[in-house]
């Protein structure tokens, strides 16, 4: 218990209000949108969300108080164990139309929520155990490949966007780990390949950057010839690959690309949201005022697009207020990882860091169009009870990242 | 190893913080952007991006009688509502309206707040609005921004002819703020109706219908510019109709029989426990109730010391009076405490420690065996009779023909009465605080006793089927579901039951019954049944009548109760005689040559 209050004492404790103050918009946001709805408040969502929020400070409390030297002996274990968990849905059966949900007796749980920061765990201990030498290629395409198989099942549930969000951190913890720039580039270059082959245009275009980028990295002549033909080759073969697929193939691929085609069209909740916040102006419509909230054209709009009514309600300034907090938290986040005595609680800061700037971008830059839509939530702010309790189980972890150890 | 130590180069720790940088830059300047650079242009986009949902109402099933007679149908009300974000020139539209409507602006801006239900949702402002006013009001649509009109299905009780079944069809009433809070909206909005009284309470789920919706697309202007295409409209579904058991003819000449009296009627089907008829007077016509109840009349109902708005004949409690005497006679027969031929002297009064208890006939009745006591309803009787019998004896032959307890009427107003039991009794007079004494009074059917009109009705019910327990109703299957019938049965001697059809025969056939004057002039219907006259502190005695008759394989039980009535001989059985007489057909002029 002394330790305990040891740790309290050193502990960054602005990371924990920063996470307040935006929970606290979410709510307000939440308790707007309830605000005209006919039901009654103690069934709205944001009474759930009240009650989802002590959930969130209980796992916080378990995430930041275990030993780090726990977490990371366990890590490989918890990852297998919830890596199975993945397949369990195929045995509960489906929850509206996807396997992400494992049903248990009155809630469901997301394995795929957990997975997200267990993953980073397990890659920072790999990453650290070991006394790899960074400048191997192999060093770098190991864990890729290791991250990319419940990556895969997770893009089949389907899930596109927790599938970003499980591979995203791996490729700046390689970076932070001491990867080298050139081999993260081979990586990701034949995935560009891939994607600009089906105009020539960019192609043309992407296959000179690859040729310039290898001329210039030195990497030797065979190497260079190699993964240079290599990626013109995936590129021509993509099209013609594409070609010799059924058409109900090629929607599968489709949709998996963009699940959110809705029967307004996709543009429609694009269209809403930018008219949102647009109309919100420099100080918004006011609290429980927006006509696109509250008239609904706005969709989604306590979940995927909650900071659409906030630009709409609150305006410009909240917006910047939200943003900038969003951004120190992320700052303090990899300041502490640099500063970090270890490795391991290092690589776990900067995976954390990642996870929320994927999540802020994709999600943020969706309701401006800035990015396809792809059906992430906002941390903190978007309405649900798994991901707010995993948000605040990040924050302990990361808390809990920053203090040394006492043993 | 958690030891490993940890080393970052600066500049990788730069292009971390680059990235950060560079990404919310890019989210900043999107929304400097859209929301300071292309503000106007949204803003204007936003205020024609607008949906007015407007639901429509669903009109309520129709009430049927038996024979088919519409009771309750619908007819249509106009009423004007307004969209407060909608009222761009609050002023200028308010006042229009106002004087459209002839209805003052401070009147206008209350109605506002009372039916309001928020800045984007219609609350209503005026109501009952004629079509001529509603033709103006349509013209000058343009000029009134904001405001709508909508139908309002409210009720209609098309034939004025039809009895007026005041307490079975029940009144429906206005939803306010209050109520809605406590059932937690769910499908009901502000002003809606629904029943609160009788059928339309009880079958609100099945009458109520389901509310449809349409979506208009309103311009800046708060003007509808047509429906909405890819929100298609969603009709409104009718509830469903519901046929009663009440017999309309049976029942409006039963109105007739009550007028000017205080009292009720009850009269069932004994076999299946469908009520054809069941009168609570005073009452009054439901057309008043219609639509929206105008406070002053409704006040006027609720203060009258008659009580109109009271169902006498499910919640009325009376003592029964001298009817108690057959469940007395049972309870003496079943359990072998005297035999028929049992007699004691009547002198007029009966003494027992220091009080006197008196016989409705002060100069006595002379030898009174069973058949006498019953026919001529000779109190003193009872009073000997009841001392050989223990409380609970009594009480178990009352609560099996269903004394103090729910019949289970369809009807959401009931009382179960009282019929005590040594339970009872010391809870409330303490243990030693009653004693055989109490018993004189219950045996006769006064004291701690009270029964409604309803329950009389069904204990004749199963005096007339030999014990059958049917439950009464005024909606016969299929809505009835299965699980709420019973299946008991009331289990007496065959002798005790030849005895108490001989003597309750009697009452109305002998010429010393106390119902003779009310016999029928038909051999083919055989006329059972009991007076009481249930002494009343208050004034004259409440008139009771309780019986049956069958022809055939038919049988009907009635129970007629005339407040302040006096003798039940003379003013309750004449009631239930006629009723006989009207529901087997027998042409009553022959009873008034007689």
């Amino acid at each position: 218990m002394n330790n305990f209050v040891i740790k309290i004492r050193e502990v960054p404790k602005h990371w924990f209000f920063i996470a307040l103050v935006l929970t606290g918009f979410g709510l307000l946001t939440l308790y707007s949108i309830s605000y005209h709805s006919e039901t009654s408040l103690l069934t709205s969502r944001f009474i759930k969300q009240i009650f989802w929020l002590g959930g969130g400070f209980l796992i916080f409390l378990v995430t930041f108080s275990i030993p780090r030297r726990i977490i990371h002996k366990y890590s490989y274990l918890a990852v297998a164990v919830v890596f199975i968990m993945l397949f369990l849905p195929y045995v509960t059966g489906k929850i509206a139309g996807t396997y992400r949900w494992i049903q248990l007796s009155g809630f469901t749980i997301q394995p795929s929520e957990l997975l997200k920061w267990l993953i980073i765990i397990a890659l920072a201990r790999y990453l650290s155990d070991h006394n790899l030498q960074m400048d191997k290629f192999r060093s770098t395409l190991l864990p890729i490949i290791f991250v990319l198989i419940p990556t895969a099942i997770v893009a089949k549930q389907p899930d596109l966007g927790s599938a970003i969000i499980l591979f995203a951190p791996t490729i700046p913890l390689l970076y932070w780990a001491g990867a080298r720039p050139l081999h993260i580039f081979l990586v990701i270059a034949p995935v560009i390949s891939v994607v600009t082959a089906f105009n020539l245009y960019t192609f043309s275009i992407w296959i000179l950057a690859v040729g310039v980028v290898l001329y210039l990295s030195k990497s030797g002549i065979k190497i260079g010839l190699i993964n240079f033909f290599l990626n013109v080759f995936i590129g021509l073969f993509t099209p013609f690959l594409w070609n010799q697929l059924q058409p109900y193939q090629k929607e599968r691929v489709l949709v998996l690309i963009d699940l959110s085609r809705d029967p307004y069209g996709a543009g429609y909740q694009l269209i809403q949201s930018i008219t949102a916040i647009g109309s919100g102006g420099f100080l918004g419509k006011g609290f429980g005022n927006g006509t696109q909230t509250h008239l609904k054209f706005l969709p989604e709009q306590e979940t995927d697009f909650i900071f659409s009514v906030i630009g709409e309600e609150f305006g410009f300034v909240i917006v910047v207020l939200i943003l900038i907090l969003f951004a120190v938290l992320i700052w303090k986040i990899i300041k502490t990882s640099f500063v970090a005595d270890e490795r391991f609680s290092s690589l776990v800061l900067i995976g954390i860091a990642t996870i929320l700037l994927s999540h802020v971008f994709v999600n943020v830059g969706m309701t401006v169009n800035l990015l396809p839509v792809k059906g992430l939530p906002l941390p903190f702010l978007s309405y649900g009870g798994s991901f707010l309790i995993s948000c605040f189980a990040m924050l302990g972890l990361a808390m809990n990242m920053t203090v040394e150890d006492i043993e | 190893m958690l030891r490993s130590e940890n080393y970052v180069p600066v500049s990788r720790r730069n292009v971390a913080y680059g990235v950060i940088i560079v990404l919310f830059a890019l989210l900043i300047g999107k929304f400097y952007y859209l929301q300071i650079y292309q503000h106007e242009k949204y803003r204007e986009r936003a205020d024609y991006n607008r949906i007015r949902l407007v639901t429509t109402n669903a009109p309520r099933g129709l009430i049927l009688a038996k024979n088919g007679k519409i009771l309750a149908a619908n007819r249509s009300e106009y009423t004007i509502s307004v969209i407060p974000v909608e009222l761009v020139q609050v002023d200028g539209v308010l006042g229009r309206l106002s004087s459209y409507l002839d209805l003052s602006r401070s009147d206008i801006e209350k109605n506002m707040i009372k039916y309001g239900r928020g800045r984007f949702l219609p609350a209503r402002i005026c109501r009952g609005i004629p079509i001529d006013k509603l033709s103006y009001i349509e013209e000058h649509k343009n000029e009134l921004p904001g405001v709508m009109y909508s139908e309002f299905p409210v009720r209609l009780y098309p034939d004025p002819s039809s009895p007026n079944l005041t307490h079975i069809l029940g009144y429906l009433r206005e939803i306010d703020k209050e109520t809605l809070k406590k059932m937690d909206g769910g499908e009901y909005q502000l002003g809606d109706f629904i029943g609160a009284q009788g059928i339309e309470k009880q079958y609100e789920l099945t009458l109520k219908g389901k509310k449809g919706h349409l979506y208009y697309q309103v311009d800046a202007m708060g003007c509808e510019v047509g429906l909405v295409q890819d929100r298609p409209p969603v009709l409104a579904e009718p509830g469903e109709n519901i046929t009663l058991t009440i017999d309309a003819d049976l029942q409006a000449y039963a109105e007739t029989l009550l007028n000017r009296k205080i009292g009720a009627v009850v009269m069932l089907n004994s076999i299946t426990g469908e009520i054809l008829t069941m009168v609570s007077k005073p009452d009054y016509r439901l057309d008043n109730f219609a639509g929206f109840i105008d406070t002053h009349q409704w006040q006027q109902y609720l203060t009258d010391p008659a009580r109109p708005l009271l169902n006498r004949a499910t919640m009325g409690l009376y003592p029964p009076g001298s009817a108690m005497k057959i469940i007395t006679t049972i309870a003496a027969l079943e359990n072998g405490l005297v035999n028929s031929n049992w007699a004691i002297e009547c002198m007029g009064e009966y003494f027992y420690g220091d009080r006197i208890f008196g016989c409705w006939k002060p100069e006595g009745h002379g030898i009174v065996n069973m058949d006498k006591a019953i026919t001529e309803s000779c109190n003193i009787y009872f009073y000997q009779l009841v001392q050989r019998m223990g409380l609970n004896q009594w009480y178990k032959i009352a609560s099996q023909f269903g004394f103090g307890q729910l019949t289970g009427v369809d009807l959401p107003e009931e009382y179960s009465g009282l019929a005590p039991d040594k339970e009872f009794m010391n809870k409330k007079y303490g243990k030693r605080g009653w004693t055989k004494g109490y018993l004189l009074n219950i045996a006769i059917g006064q004291g701690d006793i009270l029964v409604t009109p309803l329950q009389m009705a069904t204990f004749a019910a199963r005096l007339a089927t030999k014990g059958k327990v049917v439950m009464p109703r005024l909606v016969s299957e299929p809505l009835i579901s299965e699980s709420n019938r019973m299946e008991q049965k009331v289990k007496l001697s065959r002798s005790t039951w030849s005895t108490i059809y001989k003597l309750m025969y009697k009452v109305v056939n002998d010429p010393n019954g106390t119902a003779y004057s009310s016999r029928v002039f038909n051999r083919s219907v055989k006329f059972y049944g009991k007076t009481g006259t249930a002494e009343n502190p208050q004034g004259k005695p409440h008139a009771w009548f309780v019986g049956f008759a069958n022809k055939g394989n038919q049988s009907v039980s009635i129970a007629v109760l005339i407040e302040n009535g006096g003798h039940g001989g003379e003013s309750a059985a004449p009631i239930a005689s006629k009723m006989i007489q009207y529901f087997y057909g027998i042409n009553s002029e022959i009873l008034t040559l007689q």
